[in-house]
């Protein structure tokens, strides 16, 4: 098994230099810098594998490799989209050490999960307090007012909230024994992604809404109260799109977005082109028109990837995904209490959420809302929340059962 | 010049990205069977249920069945006894999808499933008792 890993990771490699080699020669002169950073980034793939496989060869290698290989492809896109001033592909990949930083301190000093589960009510309250400072201390960016600035770096609340949501479901579902219970654990969630909608980042509110009811699922396996769920989000959704403006354009543009292509739609209109310029194929890395996107590096930089590297490129993308997140789900099926069982259930479901709403936005499956793509967004908290989610789900794996037991 | 390097480079890298996508595929079926695998493996087993003082077996000793299960006096078989009553190659028993069979090789002495000398491939299940030579087996599942 240890042979076959290194030989994907051999192949991972090879891409990723592939794909840096191509954008160095790409733009006319030969250029260093992407070549420096293809090289460091599968030093510190290679590095953090083997402390994994060394130290703690009994977890789950795949997060780890599946991970850093969808990492490869933000870092190529955002390089690629910046290429004159390569700062945010520099910060990108700082980002990304800092997350693997974080990710194998995690699994070397993390107690067993089990241990969190008495600070149920900690976990909501930071939750809450997290998605309340930013309408007291936030700073609006891009029409959302989700943003705290702490001396030079702005930062999401809402992403690291997130975890602290999954701990609290977490710890509070095995509580639920009526209909009662449900609807008293469940008030916390419902304010928070009340705050959400009020601070206008409605992707978040998504996501929060998604990983309740698949924890609630699958913790109770009691389909009234999904149902009961539903019937109260579409209800709230249903208000907020007449009490809120900025819910009623959102959808506004969703359903038409080439009536407004000048204005508010511009973004998904151009998304929408650059998707249909790639094709099957795509059109060759750096020579696509991605920037004519505006925000291309961040929210909408999976329609460049479309274009760049074709239907098949993003389809491999979203498999990858899939892989993680099946890999996440195995780590639950193999957990030895039900509480690392729900926590692994959630950080999965986050991730699957988050990846569906974004690529849904962009694609204009469902109206878009502004997040990150985990892992490929240009974005330091987000990459550094993702990596510790990870990190978690390491740890569960590794003293989850083993194969042989 | 450049353009024309690039287009051919696009090709190459989705066929390594689909390469590698393959390979993790394949092993991620590989383990997904092999968890199917391991689920047969640990459900049946025999039950010593008698045996004769001299061969060593204690009464009550279990011996898992794997997919494939050889008894015999040889030493290249599974459960390996030591008895003159038993042929070399006496008996096998296998699990296909999730059922156990119990397959006679031609004994000298012959396998007998509940009492009844069997000449071919018999399912077993739950509660069965196999005689073999002067051995008596209770499958339990």
């Amino acid at each position: 098994m240890k042979k076959e890993e290194k030989s994907i990771l051999k192949s991972i490699y090879l891409v990723t230099l592939l794909m840096f080699f191509q954008l160095s020669i790409s733009f006319g002169k030969f250029d260093f810098l992407p070549i420096i950073l293809g090289l460091s980034s599968c030093i510190l793939i290679a590095y953090s594998y083997f402390i994994i496989s060394r130290f703690f060869p009994a977890g789950d290698k795949y997060l780890l490799i599946l991970s850093s290989f969808i990492t490869q492809f933000g870092l190529v896109m955002i390089y690629r989209l910046n290429s004159q001033n390569p700062v945010r592909a520099i910060k990108q990949i700082t980002f990304f050490t800092i997350g693997i930083a974080a990710y194998i301190f995690l699994v070397i000093f993390l107690p067993e999960i089990k241990k969190f589960e008495r600070l149920r009510y900690v976990y909501i309250i930071i939750t809450i307090v997290l998605l309340s400072s930013t309408l007291f201390l936030g700073r609006e960016i891009k029409g959302s007012k989700n943003w705290i600035q702490i001396g030079r770096f702005n930062m999401q609340p809402s992403e690291i909230a997130k975890l602290f949501l999954i701990l609290y479901l977490s710890s509070s579902i095995k509580y639920i024994k009526n209909f009662y219970d449900a609807l008293k654990e469940s008030i916390p969630v419902f304010i928070s992604i009340g705050l959400l909608v009020v601070e206008k980042d409605l992707g978040a509110g998504l996501i929060f809404f998604g990983i309740y009811i698949t924890m609630l699922y699958i913790g109770t396996s009691n389909f009234k109260y999904i149902l009961s769920a539903v019937i109260i989000f579409l209800l709230g959704g249903l208000a907020s799109y007449f009490i809120f403006p900025h819910v009623k354009v959102r959808i506004d543009i969703w359903l038409n977005p080439f009536a407004y292509k000048t204005g508010k739609g511009y973004q998904i209109c151009q998304s929408l082109f650059a998707i249909a310029a790639g094709g099957l194929f795509g059109t060759g890395l750096g020579l696509g028109y991605p920037q004519f996107i505006p925000e291309v590096h961040n929210d909408f930089i999976f329609s460049a990837i479309c274009e760049e590297f074709g239907l098949l490129g993003a389809s491999a993308l979203i498999l990858l995904y899939i892989l993680l997140v099946y890999r996440g789900l195995r780590t639950a099926i193999y957990a030895k209490d039900d509480y690392s069982r729900l926590v692994a259930v959630g950080i999965s479901s986050m991730l699957a959420f988050q990846i569906f709403v974004v690529i849904g936005g962009v694609t204009k499956m469902i109206p878009m809302t502004g997040i990150t793509l985990p892992f490929v967004s240009y974005g330091g908290s987000s990459m550094l929340l993702n990596f510790i989610c990870l990190g978690v789900l390491q740890k569960i794996s590794e003293s989850g059962w083993k194969e042989n037991e | 010049m450049v353009g024309y390097f690039g287009f051919v480079i696009k090709f190459i890298v989705i066929a390594i990205i689909y390469v590698i996508l393959f390979r993790i595929i394949k092993i991620m079926y590989l383990d997904i069977k092999g968890i199917k695998g391991r689920e047969a493996d640990v459900g049946f087993a025999l039950e010593v249920q008698d045996a004769p003082d001299s061969l060593e077996l204690s009464k009550g000793s279990v011996f898992p069945l794997h997919t494939v299960t050889n008894i015999g006096r040889k030493d290249d078989n599974h459960i390996i006894i030591n008895d003159p009553f038993i042929s070399a190659n006496h008996a096998t028993l296998f699990i296909e999808k999730g059922r156990l069979y119990l397959k006679d090789l031609e004994s000298t002495n012959g396998t007998y499933l509940n009492g009844n000398k069997i000449d071919d491939v018999e399912e077993i299940s739950d509660g069965d008792v196999i005689e073999i030579g002067r051995i008596i087996f209770k499958v339990i599942g």
